[in-house]
């Protein structure tokens, strides 16, 4: 057997026509026989034959080298000669606005096919392709059974992607600049002010120009909207009757004759064609149906009466714990019995507090004396003098406070945060009359962060006096402000209406 | 309970008479807030439409537009609320099909006017309401401005140094005004809708 070494150099002489005539004559011989051997002999002639391809290796290495040359010309030529200055813009160093950019360079489509042919053949675009290869070959499925020779001029058109970016980008620059007209150009047009020369032209615009065409009439309108001051006080007038007034129609004899069983036929008629619709007047018979209930349970009351009467009692021995280990058995059921019967009864009053609530009860619900803040309002200077007072005022030494404050030396312009203060001070003294008087000096000084507080401190004082329409008028005014009190002024303002007796 | 005449509601619609209004809401208010509720609305939903509704109506009285022949002022208050309502639904691609109509309205008061007025209300609504989130200040300078009251005086009342200064200012209020509303999703519905 010939070894494999031997063999293939003589298949190589053979190849190149080494062998000698006698040699030659065998091989050929063998070559007949051997069908592995011819094709051995097979391939060593393709691969001799194509490394001997010298002349088509330099031809490919020549096209490739015009094929690079190509893409740079075609970079550095740019489209539409867009790139004509774009030296002076590499050159830039200063800093120049956006006016200057758009108006010296015509800058920014050059810019962008200059920064578009630079990243052409960057990996992102490749890496943008393949994420897009789906729906380009969605596409291609889509185009399948077209003949593109019929549509003439489209695969132009596809691949006319510069024209696409730079179409792109005129958007872009469109949306982002500035509109060519202010607000202040329109109005001076919509009410005749504008200069002869300038109207024609900003005419001569408006009629071309959509986007100017819907400023214009925004303007327009927004002036015809806002000249309605008529409208905007109904809608505020509505507004407030709707959030302090009740939406029933019928008054509140009637809830209760109804209630009672003692309406007559017509009326009855009348009351229950409404309550079937009027959501808010069910909920309001349905709460005077429960107060009564409540107020029917005398023994409940009674008792509760009596708890309270034992746990005085039971306090004044200084019974400090209910669970006390000298107390017997009975006793410590006793007193089971007596917080299980409290818990219950406090539930009680929570249930009968809406409907019972008097005024004091409202005013202690909703008085509560702010923490002091004159820093807010006054000067430095004025601080200090006030530190005295801050002290006495948080010890909640009402008397002291009143007569440092009646002694300060303040500003006339100041002097709202003096009468705040001797207000509240006076309120928590039950000096309501006093402190009405200096509330109202806080409100008419017109201009502080005083006043929505001393509305409200002032509509509480009308209510411990008792004095329902002057504190309602209070209670609306800071309705009115919107501010932190609303809520609670909305809730005092229905109270009004239908509980406080 | 007193009641009142449709003459006497409108006249006093139009005077915005504090009683006659609180007449309107304690007569009227609670069967459209029963039609909103049993129509996918809540009773913040019915708050505003039966005060559109009154808007819609003083409006038409400005005009002089309104005449009841066949109707009441109950049947075209109802009628302007459901119309209201229905608008509002069409908004929130609610089905208006399967309607629980509770209110008893008139189908021929809907024409072309009063559904242009809507409209317009609606689009006034917005501005308005965007006016009001302005600081006083801008406020009244706007108002005063609208009133056609002299520069100088405006200048005077605001206490501002000179009278560009106030015309300065007008234009920067009216251009946060503007660009409040343009940022508004309720502007960008109208606009939608318009085209």
């Amino acid at each position: 057997m010939t070894p494999k070494t031997e063999l293939f150099g003589r298949i190589e002489d053979y190849c190149l026509n080494l062998l000698d005539a006698r040699e030659k004559e065998d091989f050929e011989k063998e070559l007949t026989l051997n069908e592995e051997l011819r094709d051995e002999v097979k391939l060593h002639h393709d691969i001799q034959d194509a490394v001997l391809e010298l002349d088509v290796i330099a031809l490919k290495a020549s096209l490739e080298k015009i094929q690079r040359e190509n893409t740079l010309n075609s970079f550095e030529n740019g489209s539409f000669a867009l790139l004509e200055e774009l030296d002076e813009i590499k050159d830039l160093k200063e800093e120049l606005t956006f006016e200057q950019l758009i108006d010296t360079f015509e800058s920014l489509p050059k810019v962008h096919v200059y920064q578009h042919g630079k990243t052409a053949n960057e990996n992102i675009h490749r890496f943008y392709e393949e994420q897009n290869g789906s729906e380009m070959n969605g596409f291609e499925d889509e185009l399948e059974g077209i003949e593109l020779e019929e549509l003439d001029g489209l695969e132009e058109a596809i691949l006319e992607s510069d024209i696409l970016n730079l179409r792109d980008t005129l958007k872009q620059v469109a949306k982002s600049v500035e509109p060519q007209y202010s607000a202040e150009d329109i109005d001076s047009y919509l009410n005749g002010e504008m200069g002869d020369e300038i109207l024609a032209e900003f005419e001569a615009e408006l009629e071309m120009n959509q986007d100017l065409q819907f400023e214009v009439n925004l303007h327009n309108e927004l002036d015809n909207a806002l000249g309605e001051f008529d409208v905007m006080n109904l809608r505020d007038k509505m507004k407030n009757i709707m959030s302090a007034e009740t939406s029933w129609n019928v008054s509140e004899q009637t809830i209760e004759d109804f209630i009672d069983g003692m309406l007559e036929e017509d009326l009855l008629m009348e009351f229950n064609a409404e309550l079937k619709e009027n959501t808010d007047l069910m909920a309001e018979v349905s709460l005077r149906n429960h107060i009564n209930k409540a107020i029917g349970e005398s023994d409940i009351l009674s008792l509760r009466a009596k708890l309270a009467h034992a746990r005085k009692e039971s306090e004044k021995k200084e019974v400090k714990s209910i669970v006390m280990p000298q107390f017997d058995l009975k006793s410590t059921r006793f007193w089971r019995n007596s917080v299980a019967m409290i818990i219950v009864l406090v539930g009680l009053m929570g249930a009968l507090n809406t409907g019972l609530q008097s005024v004091d009860k409202t005013y202690n619900k909703y008085f509560d004396t702010p923490t002091w803040a004159s820093e807010r309002s006054i000067n430095t200077s004025s601080v200090d003098e006030y530190q005295k007072v801050r002290q006495y005022f948080a010890e909640e030494d009402y008397t002291k406070t009143i007569e440092l404050l009646e002694h300060t030396t303040t500003t006339p312009q100041e002097a709202f945060v003096k009468n705040f203060y001797l207000a509240l001070s006076y309120q928590n003294l039950n000096q309501y009359d006093k402190a009405i008087e200096a509330y109202t000096r806080v409100i008419d000084h017109g201009d502080n962060l005083f006043i929505e507080e001393a509305e409200w401190y002032k509509s509480l004082c009308y209510l411990k006096l008792n004095q329902k329409n002057e504190a309602k008028n209070e209670l609306l005014a800071v309705i009115e402000r919107k501010g932190h009190y609303e809520n609670n002024a909305k809730a005092i303002v229905r109270k009004l209406k239908y509980t406080i007796k | 309970m007193i009641s009142y005449t449709d003459a006497q509601i409108l006249k006093g619609i139009l005077r915005h008479d504090n009683l006659i209004l609180q007449y309107i809401y304690k007569q009227y208010y609670y069967k459209v807030n029963y039609f909103i509720k049993k129509n996918q609305g809540s009773e913040d939903d019915a708050s505003d439409i039966f005060q559109e509704a009154v808007i819609v109506i003083y409006r038409k009285l400005k005009e002089n537009d309104l005449i009841f022949e066949k109707s009441s002022f109950q049947g075209y208050l109802f009628s302007v609320c459901r119309l209201l309502w229905l608008k509002q639904l069409e908004k929130r691609r609610i089905e208006k099909e399967k309607l629980n109509d509770s209110l008893p309205y008139q189908e021929d008061i809907y024409d072309d006017n009063l559904i242009e007025l809507i409209e317009k209300n609606e689009k006034y609504g917005l501005y308005q309401k965007h006016f009001k989130t302005l600081s006083s200040d801008c406020q009244k300078l706007l108002q005063l401005f609208f009133e056609k009251v002299p520069l100088k005086e405006i200048a005077r009342i605001m206490g501002y140094k000179t009278e560009k200064y106030a015309k300065t200012r007008k234009f920067k209020c009216k251009e946060l005004l503007i660009k409040r509303i343009k940022q508004d999703t309720e502007f960008k519905k109208i606009l939608e809708d318009d085209t």
